[in-house]
């Protein structure tokens, strides 16, 4: 059963001679363990397609299901639960909060779920990242390749069904882009994480098991690479 | 510059309206404030003026002493008001042109010089500052006159109020002055960010400013235990605007200081007073004479020749020399104040004073309520100061805080999460400095008891807790409130959008 599938997904904004359609009906089905990337040029649709199967957003018409559940009619709270069990959302510029240390920026979604942190799986996690060293830093003090490296780990943290990156490596130089991309392939190969990544960067589409190309709203290219 | 500077005005004017609203209502608070507390302190002055004047002092010792020193102290008092306001209006002025970052970027870009920026930001200040300004002038104003009307009556009922100002005049130099206070007030106040933001480059403009972040992470462990992750959040997010929270919580902390250490003032001099006259032999006296030059022995001898009006009589030292205390007896004629006259002339005594106790307590109730009214009002006004300051952070930053709670909420903070970790900050903001001026007060009011040679368990037991938990409760109430409020527009806020300009940033 996929993990994820969108059902004649469209999103529209505004409306009458300013509508802008984000998405124009989409469907895909996301299988457990891929490591999808989905490119396509700015403006295209891909950001709404993440936020819709993110639960930021719901669509103006179709459906959304995320582990069979559909998200696209959850209410705030609801919505709001979801993100913090099923889903994990990494972004371009990290979204850290800057008063709280690593350790905390890492547990914050169980924090909020008010759940135990698994001390095992955190130190696994941690070391695996690399970030196990800088656990009381704050945010400012890390660089961006390890403010990001945190911003992973907190989406992993409480094992989401999918893992959402919207271009992860846009706010970095290209050595660390690589670093972060090998670092969601270890995640998705040593913990099967399904992982969704937008990006631009041709070099981290070509490390995808399968890619997505998004143009005016519409999915034009499904492509498996293995 | 002008035409478009005008044109751009108005757009922002109209697509802020949040934040255009908050600003005008600050303006409007705090010109009300201003206008009341000139209003006040220049019926004090006139009030001053006039008695002395009645004294037939000339218009050089008018001028100078007790009058001079009292005009001093009001117009520090007015400095000190106009400094917290400043501070409090710069905040709206700031959140406001914050939210034009960009927007100030983009005519940087295509070449505005800063001195146009600023002059576009401050006449769009005193644009949004007109209405509410005149507004809050003329309620201020107003309310003054009430008030100082109030004391007046007050002061005639009680016998205190010959001499001095028979009403409140408001003349058009008041009006003038106090105008031009808060065109001061609002100058500085909106000039202020208008000059930081106005040499701020293109490119961080356009890019946006970076997040403050403090330098080492801070320890929340009671408030962590007390209200779980939310107050944690809390916590770190006050401490990293503690800078633009500074002025308010100060403001609520001296108006709890200074209400408390009047509350006790009054308690240890009320329960002084009561001893004094009202409680010493556990008689409620109806005249005391004052004698100085006389002997107990010859008070007694008046105190017998005035048995038939008198049926109780005690003599004892006082301050002034010897007293005689005296509890009239129903119905006798002459009456006990005619008589002792009489007797006291007879005696041969040409100096005394008689003092009518009912009379006397009525005009020291009167007293004491003036007094409290006017301490009351400058606690009022300060705590005023001190959660407009608050207010207006929670209502007018909420621009600022989206993306702080887009982040939250992307996490998975719930709607409800949203609204306890605000009411925790609000409540923070209150418990803090009212935490610190605790003990000040405690300290404060136990001096006063020991000064005043007061038990301690009768003064505990004769303090007025009730008004000082009110004002905890009100100042709480509204700040609780104003968080509510904020909490509501960022949990309606569109998340999408929130990351959306996030991600443009």
């Amino acid at each position: 059963m996929p993990i994820a599938e969108c059902i004649g997904v469209e999103k529209t904004y505004g409306s009458g001679d300013t509508a802008v359609h984000a998405l124009r009906g989409v469907s895909l089905a996301i299988e457990p363990g891929e490591f999808v990337a989905i490119v396509g040029a700015s403006g295209s649709g891909k950001s709404t397609l993440l936020h819709l199967l993110g639960g930021i957003d719901t669509p103006t018409a179709g459906t959304v299901l995320v582990d069979g559940e559909d998200i696209s009619r959850l209410d705030a709270t609801q919505s709001a639960l979801f993100r913090r069990r099923k889903v994990g959302l990494i972004y371009q510029f990290f979204n850290l909060i800057p008063t709280a240390t690593v350790a905390r920026n890492i547990q914050m979604p169980l924090l909020l779920d008010r759940r135990e942190v698994d001390p095992q799986f955190f130190a696994e996690i941690t070391k695996a990242l690399g970030i196990a060293g800088r656990l009381d830093a704050l945010p400012h003090q890390l660089s961006g390749g390890q403010q990001q490296r945190v911003a992973i780990a907190r989406s992993l943290i409480y094992r989401p069904m999918l893992l959402l990156a919207d271009e992860p490596t846009g706010n970095l130089d290209r050595r660390t882009s690589c670093e972060i991309v090998d670092v969601l392939r270890l995640a998705n190969r040593r913990f099967n994480q399904t992982t969704v990544i937008i990006t631009h960067d041709e070099r981290v589409a070509q490390e995808a098991d399968r890619v997505l190309a998004v143009e005016d709203g519409l999915v034009v290219l499904d492509q498996r690479r293995r | 510059m002008s035409a478009v500077g005008g044109r751009l005005m108005l757009d922002f004017v109209r697509g802020n309206r949040a934040s255009s609203a908050t600003i005008m209502a600050t303006v409007g608070v705090s010109a009300f404030l201003l206008a009341l507390l000139s209003g006040v302190l220049y019926g004090f002055w006139e009030d001053a003026a006039a008695r002395t004047a009645a004294e037939g002092a000339s218009l050089a010792e008018r001028l100078g002493g007790e009058l001079l020193v009292s005009s001093m102290l009001y117009l520090v008092v007015l400095a000190l008001a106009c400094v917290a306001l400043v501070l409090i209006i710069r905040n709206a002025f700031l959140a406001s042109m914050q939210n034009r970052v960009h927007q100030l970027g983009l005519l940087a870009t295509v070449g505005a010089t800063p001195r146009q920026m600023r002059s576009l930001l401050l006449r769009e200040a005193l644009v949004l500052s007109m209405a509410p300004a005149a507004i809050g002038i003329a309620l201020g104003t107003l309310a003054a006159g009430a008030f100082i009307n109030a004391a007046i009556e007050a002061a005639r009922q009680a016998g205190v109020g010959s001499g001095g100002l028979a009403a409140f005049r408001c003349s058009p130099l008041l009006l003038l002055a106090v105008a031009a206070l808060v065109l001061l007030t609002v100058t500085v106040s909106a000039g202020i960010p208008a000059r930081k933001l106005a040499r701020t480059s293109p490119l961080a403009a356009v890019a946006g400013a970076p997040e403050a972040a403090p330098a080492r992470p801070g320890r929340a462990g009671l408030i962590a235990r007390l209200f779980g992750v939310e107050g944690e959040l809390a916590s770190g997010s006050l401490r990293q605007r503690r800078g633009a929270l500074r002025s308010a919580s100060l403001a609520i902390g001296l108006a709890f200081l200074a209400l408390g250490l009047f509350l006790s003032f009054m308690t240890v001099s009320r329960m002084s007073v009561d001893q004094t006259y009202y409680e010493r032999y556990g008689i409620a006296w109806d005249l005391v004479v004052d004698v100085p030059d006389a002997s107990a022995a010859e008070l007694e001898e008046v105190a017998r020749g005035l048995a038939a009006q008198a049926e109780e009589a005690v003599v004892d030292k006082s301050d002034a020399g010897m007293r005689l205390y005296l509890k009239a007896r129903a119905g006798a004629e002459p009456s006990l104040w005619a008589a002792a006259e009489e007797a006291l002339e007879s005696a041969g005594h040409a100096e005394f004073s008689l003092v009518d106790m009912d009379a006397d307590r009525v005009r020291a109730d009167a007293v004491w309520v003036g007094y409290a009214a006017v301490v009351g009002g400058f606690c009022g006004i300060l705590a005023l100061i001190g959660v407009a300051g608050v207010v207006t952070q929670a209502v007018g930053f909420v621009y600022q805080r989206k993306r702080e709670f887009a982040r939250l909420r992307t996490l998975g903070m719930t709607p409800g999460g949203v609204f306890k970790m605000l009411g925790v900050e609000g409540l923070l903001t209150v418990a803090r400095p009212l935490a610190l001026t605790l003990p000040l007060v405690v300290a404060g009011a136990l001096a006063l008891a020991l000064l005043g040679r007061q038990p301690l368990g009768g003064f505990l037991a004769a303090f007025p807790y009730g008004v000082l938990l009110s004002y905890v409760a009100v100042v709480a109430l509204v700040v609780v409130a104003a968080n509510a409020f904020g909490a509501l527009r960022l949990v309606r806020g569109d998340l999408a959008e929130a990351l959306r300009d996030d991600a443009l940033a």
